[in-house]
């Protein structure tokens, strides 16, 4: 259920600003939450009360926009910003207080050093070196380290970005809704293909591109082709059609990266019209592929 | 009056060209002095506000690119963006050393005070 919500939210609400309960806050204002949570509950709150204020103002910001577009750019920028300034006012209350650390620390000292002699004071300032070039060496190795976590985030959120501007491609060239049966993405048929044929029409690749893209970012585990017919002809004749045409379009798909074992192509012919066959344009919306995107539970794909 | 009859339409491609003109970046100061500080303070010596400092750097390009095509409002966030990253970035470049030094001095009391 929740691999479905993650499927939703990928591909169909951002694309048409559909929002619902469903809907995953972005990963910049589930940041900024936790953090406020957080500076709420630490030094922020004591220290530097006046900042967390304006990070909560931002905060509120960003939550307004949530809930008005919830998959639009402004929201994400907003809660990154809102995330900054919770971040911002939690160094601006760390700095005041090893400020006054330090303040505290070097007037003990000065005190300290005047009771000491000369040979104890080099003893303690030969220990300090030591100690600090400890530190230092702490300090590279937990840098490196985060380093690498912010070198695997900064990737994990760029794969995000590539997945939302896929979407909004897809959106263009394609009708997305939710189904029941889940996430179905439909292609016109004489956008794919010839009358009465099953070879791709040159126009059709591009489009093809985009849905490949956009489900090689998907988390979903299974992908089924379906192939449907306008009700002219015999049943088997559109039987066989539609097969063909689902499998002409699953194979493209698995050519430009889609896992093959994720990958399914059923002909429904004419069964499950979506309009009325007796008009011309009921017709030529009847004649379709779609792509559905479903979880592995709610497979009902035939073998083919 | 001959030169009014061949300048005037010179004015007016003049006055159309300005309907197009590139948008101007109205934070540009207020995300540029805290970039200035961040490298001033030594931000490229702590990682963290070395990484900040580059992705408000990044955000301006970004944005400038994007007022070049006349999109003012995503120019506009992206300059809010940058001006947060930079303002952590200075945040984070004046932290790390007073922490070193904070540490440090206090070491130092812990030390003495054994003797």
């Amino acid at each position: 259920m929740i691999r479905a919500i993650r499927n939703i939210s990928l591909f169909a609400l951002p694309a048409f600003g559909l929002a619902c309960a469903t809907t995953d806050p972005p990963r910049e204002l589930v940041d900024a939450r936790a953090e406020y949570q957080a500076a709420n509950n630490g030094v922020a709150a004591k220290m530097n009360p006046a900042g967390l204020y304006e990070a909560k103002k931002s905060l509120d910001q960003a939550n307004k926009a949530f809930e008005q577009e919830p998959g639009a750019d402004n929201t994400r920028d907003l809660s990154y910003i809102a995330l900054r300034k919770v971040q911002l006012a939690s160094a601006q209350a760390r700095i005041d207080v090893a400020s006054q650390e330090k303040t505290a620390a070097e007037r003990e000292k000065a005190k300290l050093e005047a009771k000491l002699t000369q040979s104890e004071l080099a003893e303690v300032r030969r220990k300090l070196t030591e100690a600090e070039e400890q530190r230092r060496a702490e300090a590279a190795q937990l840098q490196s380290t985060s380093q690498q976590l912010e070198a695997e985030k900064q990737a994990r959120l760029a794969a995000e970005k590539k997945a939302d501007e896929a979407t909004a491609n897809l959106a263009k060239i394609a009708m997305v809704k939710q189904e029941a049966r889940g996430l179905v993405i439909t292609l016109s048929g004489s956008v794919l293909f010839s009358s009465g044929r099953s070879t791709l029409l040159s126009n059709a690749r591009p489009k093809l591109d985009e849905v490949a893209a956009a489900l090689q970012k998907s988390d979903a585990e299974k992908f089924v082709v379906e192939g449907h017919t306008d009700s002219i002809g015999s049943e088997a004749t559109n039987e066989d059609l539609s097969y063909r045409r689902a499998g002409t379009v699953r194979d493209y798909l698995i050519e430009r990266g889609v896992p093959a074992e994720k990958i399914k192509a059923i002909g429904y012919g004419k069964s499950r019209p979506v309009a009325d066959n007796a008009t011309a344009e009921g017709r030529a919306n009847n004649r379709r592929v779609e792509i559905v995107i479903q979880p592995k539970s709610q497979l009902t794909a035939r073998p083919d | 009056m001959m030169a009014n009859r061949l300048f005037s339409p010179i004015v007016l491609v003049a006055l159309c060209g300005c309907a197009s003109a590139p948008i101007v970046l109205d934070r540009l100061p207020e995300t540029e002095a805290p970039m200035r500080a961040a490298e001033e303070l030594g931000a490229a010596r702590v990682p963290q506000a070395a990484l900040e400092l580059k992705l408000a750097q990044d955000e301006v390009q970004q944005a400038k690119t994007f007022a070049k095509d006349g999109n003012k409002p995503r120019a506009d966030m992206l300059m809010l963006r940058a001006q947060a990253d930079a303002e952590l970035a200075v945040a984070l470049a004046r932290e790390a050393p007073l922490q070193v030094e904070a540490k440090n001095a206090t070491e130092a009391v812990k030390l003495m005070q054994q003797k």
